[in-house]
């Protein structure tokens, strides 16, 4: 194809010059990208994934000619809400097209219903976007390596045994039936001063917002104790820091199993019947931490 | 596939303002609007320096900012000059930005080896 374009300057004739730019040329330009991609660092891929995911969104946006000034809302929920209603977002569109990428890769290797898929999709689109949102406060969502992207497309996306119908209602999960009641918060942060700023339980609130579409400060300001080893009604305390999990070492393979735990654990609290088995191989969520704190005493799912 | 509002919109355009002699202040201060969006982002992708693996992508992008931007000029001078041959080269550019949007973006969507490396290390 032959592009004729017009160099202008304001009140002149336009002046006409030609470029060619053939649809071979094209296609060996992105080739020429390709090739560089595959010799990147996991950090040049992401800044590559962020870079490339947001032209995306600026593309569909362009093509979409939106005249009227758009808005796009945020899950920035300053003040917790009442617990007796769930608020929830949904992921910001720049995020849809990457999404969709990522997962067209997971349904390849494991097949979802329609209605499904798109549930994927609003989650996977979800942790860009609270991946981003946490980058850009100086938190990086990993431990050791591994993302709560990982852990999600293992865990749940891509893990059979967790079936259509448990990700599908993740998303009608309520807020009630995680809240702690209030008394409960303020002990909790007493007796774990800080816990809420520990990297376990922005994790676990990023894993959980995402799944559920509940925003992240709603879901950190009536949870504290996610991300936390123990239990309310028993001890608690910052995950690998605990008298055995010391002597055992590996302080990142218990953070990690901690988070997969309470993620799966507060989603059966909330009616995902099933999803601890799936996960865990057994539904009890004392018996299924205990095989969690074990796996991690062995070195941990993600090595 | 990229969402065909705008190139739809300016093809009805188009044909609506063919042989006109008079054209609505709302339509051209539209068009101004979406061209000064047309222009920040181009500004956007032209101040950053790309990371490694998407100097084409970048580029691209820009020759189909920059394409619609033109098209886009090429409805405004008709508005004042009433000269029908602009309103089919206006749509012949966007059209043809359009088609490179397509291709970075079916090229950003279908590469999905270094998305689920990226993801999952």
């Amino acid at each position: 194809m032959i592009i004729l374009k017009f160099n202008q300057t304001a009140g002149s004739t336009p002046v006409l010059r030609t470029s060619i730019s053939s649809a071979e040329t094209v296609e060996a330009r992105l080739q020429v990208d390709k090739a560089r991609r595959q010799t990147l660092t996991p950090r040049e891929l992401a800044a590559y994934r962020g870079y490339a995911g947001e032209m995306a969104s600026d593309i569909q946006q362009v093509g979409q000619n939106e005249l009227s000034a758009q808005s796009q809302d945020n899950f920035d929920l300053s003040e917790p809400s009442d617990p007796n209603s769930t608020p929830r977002y949904e992921p910001q569109d720049r995020y849809l097209p990457l999404a969709e990428a990522m997962c067209s890769a997971a349904f390849a290797l494991v097949r979802r219903s329609p209605e499904a898929q798109e549930a994927v999709k609003k989650m996977v689109a979800r942790i860009l976007q609270l991946e981003e949102h946490y980058t850009s406060q100086g938190t990086e969502l990993k431990i050791a390596g591994t993302s709560i992207m990982k852990i999600f497309m293992l865990e749940f996306a891509m893990n059979s045994r967790v079936t259509d119908e448990m990700l599908i209602k993740m998303a009608s999960v309520e807020l009630k039936d995680l809240a702690r009641t209030p008394e409960r918060r303020k002990n909790i942060e007493e007796r774990v001063p800080g816990c809420r700023e520990l990297i376990t339980h922005k994790m676990t609130v990023a894993l959980l917002s995402a799944v559920t579409g509940i925003p992240p400060e709603i879901l950190s300001s009536h949870c504290p104790d996610l991300g936390l080893s123990g239990t309310p009604g028993a001890g608690l305390w910052e995950p690998g820091t605990g008298y055995t999990e010391q002597i055992a070492g590996g302080k990142e393979d218990f953070q990690l199993a901690n988070i997969l735990h309470d993620t799966t654990d507060f989603l059966k609290h909330g009616g995902i019947d099933g999803l601890n088995r799936a996960v865990w191989g057994r539904e009890d969520s004392l018996v299924s931490a205990g095989i969690s704190v074990g796996e991690a005493y062995w070195g941990g799912r993600y090595d | 596939m990229l969402n065909l509002t705008l190139l739809n919109s300016l093809r009805d355009l188009a044909k609506a303002w063919h042989g006109a002699e008079e054209i609505e202040e709302r339509i051209i201060d539209s068009l101004e609007e979406l061209q000064e969006r047309i222009d920040d982002r181009y500004a956007h992708y032209e101040d950053q320096t790309p990371p490694t693996g998407a100097e084409a992508l970048r580029d691209l992008m820009l020759e189909a900012l920059r394409l619609i931007h033109d098209g886009l000029e090429e409805f405004l001078i008709f508005a004042e000059d009433f000269t029908d041959k602009r309103l089919s080269l206006g749509v012949a550019m966007v059209e043809e930005g359009h088609d490179l949007m397509e291709s970075v973006l079916d090229a950003i969507g279908q590469d999905l080896n270094w998305t689920s490396g990226a993801s999952l290390s």
